[in-house]
Order: structure tokens, then C-alpha cells, then sequence
């Protein structure tokens, strides 16, 4: 009993608690950070694992002296609207690659997946020039509409998998019974993936709430700007870091995909392993 | 009418050949049974009935009217799949009436028509239930519902109980029988079994290597079986084949082989003339060989037993004649012990003659 204990606690517990504080201290480092004072902050003689005293300085210094509000807002607006257009894409095109038998559908397939290894890196000279020429410059449209080009790629390879592993013959029993490709996808094939279609969300809306390069790129007044750029350009200053509010930025902005993770957990697992599972 | 026409079909995928020169017609309110061996081409003939794989070449039709390029929900036919293709997301009822929603049938309709259904197939008490929640029998009886409750013109089977356990199957084959008679509709049914293709179809077409070997009625395959192939796959025990050359003078033939020697009863003197003096394949059904009482009957064999395995009503033994192995069916009160010799009497105008080349029946 206290072996197979002992077994446990050594094979288990002890490598699982590792593992957690690993994941979870930068965590632990941005809360304390966002809630002490810069004088608690910047005196080293102090335990700087603890907060002496509370301080919400940082935190209203955030929300009412810089345009966070606004950045949340407009990382929302955008990562809503390119993991729609992105889902609705790549829903249809997944299902149309897997499912619908056309000449080099095989090689489509291939394609789309290139298109996601090429680093935007390489790609964000071209599309600025695209953005420039669609007059989308500077506005979020600009973003809403250049992250469905690696969202997309990503999503329908996700759902290319899923629907793999849905049988064929609920789809062909359906169209002996009488229902078309848009019927059987809609009453058949959606509600049955729904497990892969919410993980491709949550994937496609993580994506772009972090998003960095192009948000960089493509927007330059402050009003207009995400998160991740946004906490970076303002509360950096030259060489002089607002670590107080920047770590409550950080915080404030990884709680939304938090809670969004935690909520479709389950789903997400489901999305992630496949398979319908009779 | 709904009888069902195949003209010449043909399927090929790139090079390879699935179904070849495939003809037949299946009569109105006929069950017809597809039977071979896995790969030889039933399954993608069912498939082509239903519209889920193009015709390479040839024709088919349902009823009057040429199908070769009607979509498969225009067919009105009916399919139960081998791993049931059950909605797992619906309930046991939405199951059941989505054909029927889909014809836009009035709700009160549907409600009574699944209901009855329900009740024929005794799953009315599941009918709030999801899959899921069902055991392997009761998912076949959905799956079978949702066909029966459409009443299409044509009905198709690809394997349906497959994955039953033994006891499960014997039953619901025969309930599919009875459900074949009450509902008067032509179907056809695939099948690797050839028990249950005995048991249930009308009429069996045998296939290998996507070409027919034979069609005809149960006992038709069983007693006149066209080549070894058809002979092999049908009965059970298997028939036994001997090599064996045909001896005689005058009228008088007989079939020769290492330890065995028969009389050919007259009617198939003349079909096997041709070959006196050369070389067949003797085919001997297990329940054609009885225990004999002495050597002086005609057709009597001597044989050493090998191995004897009782199966209740009858008792199967492995024998050894000259080289030959060979197993006899024989009845269940036979008193004999394996490493003993045994003489067995065999039911001369149920010998069967292939020729050793072409693997034909010989008549």
C-alpha cells in the first residue's frame, strides 16, 4: 500500500507538480508584479517572490492613463471576425477536399498545407503592399482580413482530420435517404464535428489575439492597436520598461483565452484526438 | 414494379477490374442473394444498385428506368449498412424519420409510421434513446427500421448482421425473412456467408473475382453447382475433391483414385465418355458419404479415420483414403473411434466431375 504510494507520489505527483510550477510561475510573476508598488518593485533587499503591500496603482495606471480598454476591444473585434471568416472557410473547404471527390483534390489538400509552413516573415512585405493597395491600411479590417490567410490553412488541415474519422456511410445512408451534400453537411457533418470545429475556433481566436508581426506591421495609431503590440509600443519607452503595468496588461489580456481554454476543455481534448467514438 | 436490370456492368478502379460482364435480372419483390469471398466484387455491385459508385460500363435499372445517372437519393432504395450508419448524434426516433423528413411527409405521419415500425422491430421502448445507449442487437434493429420505415422500391443488405454474435444472427435472419415476406419489396442482400445465403435468398448469384460463377436457387447451387469454385463455397462441410481418372470399357465407366473406386450411374455415362482414360477432379459432399455395412454394396469405400469430431446431429470424420483426405458427414449414432477403419458407402448419382483444366462441371 504505502509502496504502490510511494510509487506514485515519485512517478506521478512529484513530476506533475514540477511541471506545473514550471507552466505556471511566469504567471505567479506577472500577478505579483501587476499588484506591488514600484517602490516595493525596485528595492532589491526585499523577498521579491511576496507582496508587502497590495497596490492597484499599476492596474488603474493601465486602464485609465493608456488606451488598454481599447486595445482589448479592438483584439476581441478582430479575433472574432478572422476565426469566423477563418471557420466558415475552411469548414467548406475541408469538408469539399475530405469528402467530395475532384480531379487533384489530393493535391489541394497538399497546397493549402504549404501555404501554412511559409513564415510571415516572408509574407508580410508582399501583403503590405496588398493592404496598402485595398486602402485597409491602418484599420483593423486589415488584420481581420490577413489572419484568415494562416488561420485558414491551419483550420482546414484540423478539420481535413476530423472529418476523416467520421464514416463515410452515415453520409452515404443519408443520401440514399434522400438529403443533399449542403442537407447531409449541415444536419450530419456539422453537429458531429462539433467537438473539431470548436477546437479549430478556440485555436484560430488564440492565434490571432497573440498575433504579433502583422498587428505591428499594418497599424500605427495607438487607437487602433491590439494587445500584444499595443502594451509593447506604449509601455515600453526607449530603453525604460513599465514592468507594473505591462505585467497587468499581460495579465489582463491572457485572462480572456484562459477562460476560454478551460471552458471547452473537454471539447478541445475531443477535437484534438478525433474520432467519433461509438 | 421494381424489378432490377444489370446490363453487362462493369467496374474498374484505374487498371484493376472489381465486377466484370455482370447480367442478371432481379425479379419484383425478389430476395436476392450476393455471396462470395471477400474482394470478389458484391459489395461494389450493391453499391452501384444504390448509386454510391459510377458504372463503369453497362446499364442498370430499376423498375423501368435506366439509373446509370439518377443521383442516389432519386433511386427510392433503402440500405442497411454493415456497421449500421446509425446518426449518433439523434435520437432513435429522428434516426428513423429523417428519410421521411426529408420527403417533407406531415409530422403526424411520420410520428405513426415509425411507431409502427418501431413496434414490428420491438424498439418502441428505445425510441427516446441515443445510439450510444444501444446494444449491437438493438442498433441492427434501428438500422433495419429506418430502411423498412421509407417503403422504397428496393431494398439493399451489405452485410447487415456481419457483426452479430452467432445466436443473435440465426435470429435475425430469420425475422428478416419474415419482414422479406410481409413487406413484398425486391431486395438485395450481400452476404460472405454462405448459410445465410442459403437460408434467405430466393435466388443466389455466387461470385469470384468480380465475375458471376452461377445464379440460381439454393438447392440449385447446392446439388448442381456449375464449376469446382461454386461447389467449394457452397455446403457445409466442404465438398471433398479427389484427383481421379475416368476407367472402363464398353459401356461401363468408373471413376478411379488411390484407394477408391466407383461405379458412374448411368444418366452421366455419356457426359463423361469423352473423358475415358484421362484425368477429373471427383467432387464428394461430406453428407454423401454414410457409414456402410459391408464392403459387398455398391460404391463402397474403405477408409482409416483420423480425427472424429461429433457436432450433435451429426459426426464428422476425417478419413483417409489411399493419400486422399477426405471428411464424411455421417449419422450421429455411428459407433467409431478415430485410428479405426471404416467403410463408407457413397451416394453414387450425387458424385460430382470437374474437368481438371477449366475446373467445369462435367454434364
Amino acid at each position: 500500500m504505502t509502496e504502490r504510494f510511494t510509487e506514485k507520489l515519485l512517478r506521478f505527483h512529484i513530476p506533475l507538480a514540477l511541471f506545473l510550477l514550471f507552466l505556471l510561475f511566469p504567471f505567479y510573476w506577472m500577478l505579483v508584479t501587476t499588484f506591488k508598488s514600484d517602490v516595493e518593485l525596485y528595492n532589491l533587499s526585499l523577498n521579491p517572490f511576496y507582496i508587502y503591500t497590495w497596490s492597484l496603482t499599476n492596474v488603474k495606471h493601465l486602464l485609465l492613463d493608456t488606451p488598454f480598454l481599447q486595445w482589448l476591444y479592438n483584439t476581441l473585434f478582430v479575433s472574432i471576425i478572422s476565426a469566423f471568416i477563418s471557420l466558415a472557410t475552411s469548414l467548406l473547404a475541408a469538408y469539399g477536399i475530405q469528402r467530395i471527390r475532384f480531379r487533384g483534390s489530393g493535391f489541394v489538400g497538399v497546397g493549402i498545407f504549404f501555404c501554412y509552413l511559409v513564415p510571415p516573415t516572408i509574407l508580410f512585405i508582399p501583403l503590405a503592399t496588398m493592404v496598402f493597395k485595398l486602402k485597409i491600411w491602418d484599420s483593423l479590417m486589415s488584420l481581420a482580413l490577413i489572419y484568415p490567410t494562416f488561420l485558414i490553412p491551419f483550420c482546414t488541415w484540423l478539420l481535413m482530420g476530423y472529418f476523416k474519422s467520421i464514416p463515410k456511410e452515415l453520409e452515404e445512408c443519408a443520401m440514399l435517404d434522400g438529403a443533399g451534400r449542403f442537407w447531409i453537411f449541415f444536419k450530419v457533418i456539422v453537429p458531429l464535428s462539433l467537438p473539431g470545429i470548436l477546437s479549430a475556433g478556440i485555436f484560430a481566436f488564440t492565434l490571432s489575439w497573440n498575433e504579433y508581426l502583422y498587428a505591428l506591421t499594418f497599424i500605427s495609431s495607438s487607437a487602433k492597436k491590439t494587445i500584444s503590440i499595443g502594451l509593447v509600443t506604449e509601455l515600453v519607452r526607449g530603453d525604460v520598461y513599465h514592468w507594473g503595468p505591462l505585467m497587468a496588461g499581460a495579465l489582463l489580456g491572457s485572462v480572456p483565452v484562459a477562460l476560454i481554454y478551460s471552458f471547452f476543455v473537454e471539447y478541445y481534448v475531443a477535437g484534438m484526438t478525433g474520432a467519433l467514438k461509438e | 414494379m421494381a424489378q432490377v436490370i444489370l446490363k453487362n456492368v462493369q467496374k474498374t478502379y484505374g487498371k484493376v477490374i472489381a465486377v466484370d460482364q455482370f447480367s442478371m435480372e432481379i425479379k419484383d419483390r425478389e430476395f436476392m442473394v450476393f455471396v462470395g469471398p471477400s474482394g470478389c466484387g458484391k459489395t461494389t455491385t450493391l453499391r452501384m444498385v444504390a448509386g454510391l459508385e459510377d458504372i463503369t460500363a453497362g446499364e442498370i435499372y430499376i423498375g423501368e428506368r435506366l439509373i446509370n445517372r439518377v443521383p442516389p437519393k432519386e433511386r427510392d432504395v433503402a440500405m442497411v449498412f454493415q456497421n449500421y450508419a446509425l446518426y449518433p448524434h439523434m435520437t432513435v426516433f429522428d434516426n428513423m424519420a429523417f428519410g421521411l423528413k426529408l420527403k417533407k411527409m406531415p409530422k403526424k405521419e411520420i410520428e405513426t409510421r415509425v411507431k409502427k415500425t418501431a413496434e414490428i422491430l420491438g424498439i418502441s421502448e428505445f425510441l427516446k434513446r441515443k445510439p450510444k445507449a444501444l446494444s449491437g442487437g438493438q442498433r441492427q434493429r434501428v438500422a433495419l427500421g429506418r430502411a423498412i420505415v421509407r417503403v422504397p422500391k428496393v431494398y439493399l443488405f451489405d452485410e447487415p448482421l456481419s457483426n452479430l454474435d452467432a445466436k443473435l444472427r440465426i435470429q435475425m435472419r430469420l425475422e428478416l425473412k419474415k419482414l422479406h415476406e410481409s413487406m413484398e419489396r425486391t431486395s438485395i442482400y450481400v452476404t460472405h456467408d454462405q448459410i445465410e445465403a442459403m437460408t434467405m435468398g430466393d435466388r443466389i448469384v455466387v461470385m469470384k473475382d468480380g465475375f458471376m460463377q452461377q445464379v440460381g436457387e439454393p438447392l440449385e447451387l447446392y446439388f448442381r453447382p456449375t464449376n469446382r469454385f461454386v461447389a467449394s463455397f457452397i455446403g457445409s462441410p466442404t465438398m471433398n475433391f479427389v484427383d481421379a481418372h475416368i476407367d472402363g470399357s464398353g459401356e461401363d465407366l468408373m471413376v478411379v483414385s488411390d484407394g477408391l473406386t466407383l461405379p458412374i450411374p448411368a444418366e452421366k455415362r455419356g457426359a463423361l465418355m469423352p473423358y475415358r482414360n484421362k484425368e477429373i477432379t471427383l467432387g464428394i459432399r461430406p453428407d454423401d458419404l454414410s457409414a456402410a455395412g459391408s464392403m459387398e454394396e455398391q460404391g463402397t469405400i474403405r477408409a482409416a479415420v483420423v480425427v472424429v469430431q461429433p457436432v450433435g446431429s451429426q459426426i464428422y470424420l476425417d478419413v483417409k483414403i489411399g493419400s486422399n483426405n477426405l471428411i464424411a458427414s455421417v449419422n450421429a449414432q455411428t459407433r467409431v473411434k478415430a485410428h479405426q477403419e471404416i467403410i463408407l458407402k457413397a451416394q453414387l448419382e450425387n458424385l460430382h466431375f470437374f474437368d481438371t483444366v477449366s475446373e467445369k462441371a462435367i454434364r
